[in-house]
């Protein structure tokens, strides 16, 4: 299911999945996107170009470094986690974590409760 | 390609305040993306009229594009952020550099020479000597100015920065380096490596005749070089005439 997601509430989810799956292989902003999709099953949809400023950011940041390769003729940048952002993305996924384990709380708690009467 | 949404893009960040720098690299991956997904949709049968609008389309409308990069502040440029200070102090910390580098570089050439040949008969040097070193004082006391009030225009108009900071930086670059002197003297007994400013106290008359003229020709030449620009200027967003502030 497609989802249209409420940016205020996506606070912290592209940083979690773009330094996720750039811990696995060193990815350009293209290749990267599709990853996202595919991951997440197009249930997170956001504008294809917004990933570059979040990489750019990551960069300035340390957690992330790039590198230019030529590639079928072409010069692609690569991404490519550094050991701050390995650190950085254990932090966002405990953050994570704690706020699904509280939301699924909550949901359960909801369906729990007696109906009103 | 869709070439000009994306200099629209570009003009909108610059006009933001964000860096040429990240905004180059921002258009250049764009471009890029915006290419592999042409591709992708053409691999997919998708005639290419069809597969340029759905291209633009995921990559997302200028709104977009452009507030997720203004909603990271440390994509600003220094100057969009301080342009009171690299418009107000920055002249004059460039003009203090390079007089600075200049005595530096000069006073030890002149001690190496001074050490290596001692003069005994405390003759004149030769004339191509004092004129080495005029032509040399000569670089900060003219050029320096100039180069500098270039500079920030260059910087201003590249970051679409608001024209009166840029004339504010030319005005005091042309003014403040217009009354600064280098000279050299040489006798045969000793030599002066003189710094003079006639903005400092006790204002010699002299000095400061020169210095106005210094100035005066200064402000003329880059006012004269505005002129011509705005007569060759084709758009607004090209060249100095910007409205972000």
């Amino acid at each position: 299911m497609r989802t249209v997601t409420n940016p205020s509430f996506m606070n912290g989810v592209p940083e979690l999945l773009i330094l996720r799956l750039l811990e696995a292989q060193e990815m350009y902003g293209y290749e990267l996107v599709q990853a996202i999709r595919a991951r997440t099953n197009d249930a997170i949809s956001l504008g294809e170009g917004v990933v570059y400023p979040v990489l750019h950011a990551l960069e300035r940041e340390g957690a992330l470094k790039s590198r230019r390769r030529l590639v079928n003729g072409r010069t692609r940048v690569y991404y490519a986690v550094t050991r701050k952002g390995e650190k950085y993305l254990a932090g966002l996924i405990r953050h994570w974590a704690h706020i699904t384990d509280a939301i699924n709380l909550a949901i359960r708690e909801t369906s729990h409760a007696p109906a009103p009467l | 390609m869709p070439q000009p949404r994306f200099d629209h893009l570009r003009e909108r960040l610059l006009r933001a305040g964000i860096a040429p720098r990240h905004v180059s690299r921002y258009i250049l991956e764009l471009r890029d993306h915006c290419d592999d997904l042409v591709r992708e949709e053409m691999t997919n049968g998708t005639a290419r009229g069809a597969a340029e609008a759905c291209a633009l389309s995921r990559l997302g409308n200028d709104d977009d594009l452009a507030v997720g990069m203004l909603a990271r502040p440390g994509s600003r440029s220094v100057t969009a952020r301080y342009p009171w200070a690299v418009f107000g102090i920055g002249p004059i910390a460039m003009l203090v550099a390079v007089f600075a580098a200049v005595l530096l570089a000069e006073g030890g050439a002149l001690n190496l020479i001074s050490h290596l040949y001692k003069n005994p008969t405390h003759r004149l040097p030769p004339a191509w000597f004092t004129l080495t070193f005029d032509g040399w004082n000569a670089l900060p006391t003219y050029l320096a100015p100039i180069a500098i009030a270039a500079l920030l225009w260059f910087m201003g108009a590249r970051q679409r920065i608001s024209a009166r900071w840029i004339v504010l930086g030319v005005a005091v670059t042309c003014v403040v380096g217009g009354f600064q002197s280098l000279s050299f003297t040489e006798n045969g007994y000793h030599g002066e490596l003189m710094f003079d400013s006639a903005l400092l106290p006790p204002f010699p008359h002299d000095l400061v005749v020169a210095g106005i003229w210094r100035a005066a020709a200064n402000l003329a030449l880059m006012g004269g070089a505005f002129w011509v620009t705005r007569r060759w200027q084709v758009s607004p967003a090209d060249g100095l005439v910007t409205t972000a502030g």
